[in-house]
């Protein structure tokens, strides 16, 4: 399917767009906490993976790559609405509360608002490395290549993540 | 305490956290290992309810990309290969191609290695034991990592 798209088929590249907006806007949206500026930054990190397909080699995998587009098209539209949060992980219950199903308000828990709150404390590496396991279920290689560093450098960042929330969880 | 099953066990948390079926022998382990109970407690809370797609947000995305905002790789050569004849027509000059295509800002801090070029070296590769490390030492590790 990548080949396709990057040989300029159309049809191809609707289907990744498909196949991976899910990832792209609630990755755009725990990085802005914010779903109209997370709907823009997901059609600019959209439509510039399909502008740079051709430059793609597969040295990562599709998903990976186009997640660190996102993440850098989330950057970029935060600083452009001077609003620049990083992963500000959102409480869960906001995405209930203004989703196709009111009654998921409930979900906003306790436990959500507090994982809001110990995200922030966090510096940016080891907030990013933990929510892209969390949520994407990245391998440390992966996150590595997201966050530009080593996969050994991924690795403790998370697990540094993972033992301070473990603390503040306590 | 870390053990050789928290090794062998801890990589499937994520997919777990997230909903996935845990087997028998994942469940056995995580109900007799604090520390492994504890880092799927932490995955679940920040994992949360996943962020649901806005109505519509697709069929935008759809609509730019059939609107022609998508360069591929040969429209965008011959994009190149145009600018190119017409820059030679008028200067009569001899221009070399250097690829011509579209650069977004947002692709430009990729690593090297996702171009084709060389990996860089990835260390710490499946080391094990790092979970029974400090918050010192992974501190002090990871400063080490990056000087």
């Amino acid at each position: 399917m990548v080949d396709r798209a990057r040989r300029g088929d159309r049809e191809a590249q609707e289907v990744l767009v498909g196949r991976h907006l899910g990832a792209v806007f609630d990755l755009a949206y725990r990085i802005l906490g914010d779903r109209d500026l997370a709907q823009d930054a997901a059609q600019d990190a959209m439509i510039n993976a399909m502008n740079g397909i051709a430059r793609f080699r597969g040295a990562a995998s599709f998903r990976t790559w186009v997640l660190r587009i996102t993440m850098n098209a989330a950057r970029s539209q935060g600083r452009r609405r001077g609003r620049r949060r990083e992963v500000g992980l959102k409480a869960a219950g906001d995405v209930a509360a203004r989703g196709p199903d009111p009654a998921e308000t409930a979900v906003q828990s306790a436990e959500a608002a507090r994982a809001t709150a110990m995200l922030e404390t966090l510096p940016p590496k080891q907030r990013m490395a933990v929510l892209l396991r969390a949520t994407q279920g990245l391998s440390y290689q992966e996150i590595g290549q997201i966050l530009d560093c080593t996969e050994g450098a991924a690795r403790v960042n998370y697990h540094l993540g993972i033992k301070r929330l473990r603390e503040k969880l306590t | 305490m870390t053990s050789l099953t928290c090794e062998r066990l801890r990589d499937r948390l994520p997919a777990a956290a997230r909903g996935g079926e845990m087997d028998a022998a994942l469940r056995e382990h995580v109900e007799s290992c604090t520390d492994c109970a504890a880092e799927l407690t932490v995955l679940r809370v920040v994992r949360g309810t996943p962020a649901t797609v806005p109505d519509g947000l697709d069929t935008r995305i759809l609509e730019r990309l059939r609107a022609g905002e998508v360069r591929t790789a040969w429209s965008a050569r011959r994009l190149a290969m145009a600018a190119m004849v017409a820059f030679a027509l008028v200067t009569g000059g001899i221009l070399m191609n250097r690829g011509g295509e579209a650069d977004p800002a947002d692709l430009a801090g990729l690593p090297a290695d996702w171009l084709g070029e060389a990996s860089p070296p990835r260390i710490l590769s499946g080391a094990p034991g790092l979970e029974a490390l400090s918050e010192d030492e992974l501190i002090r590790l990871l400063e080490e990592m990056e000087s």
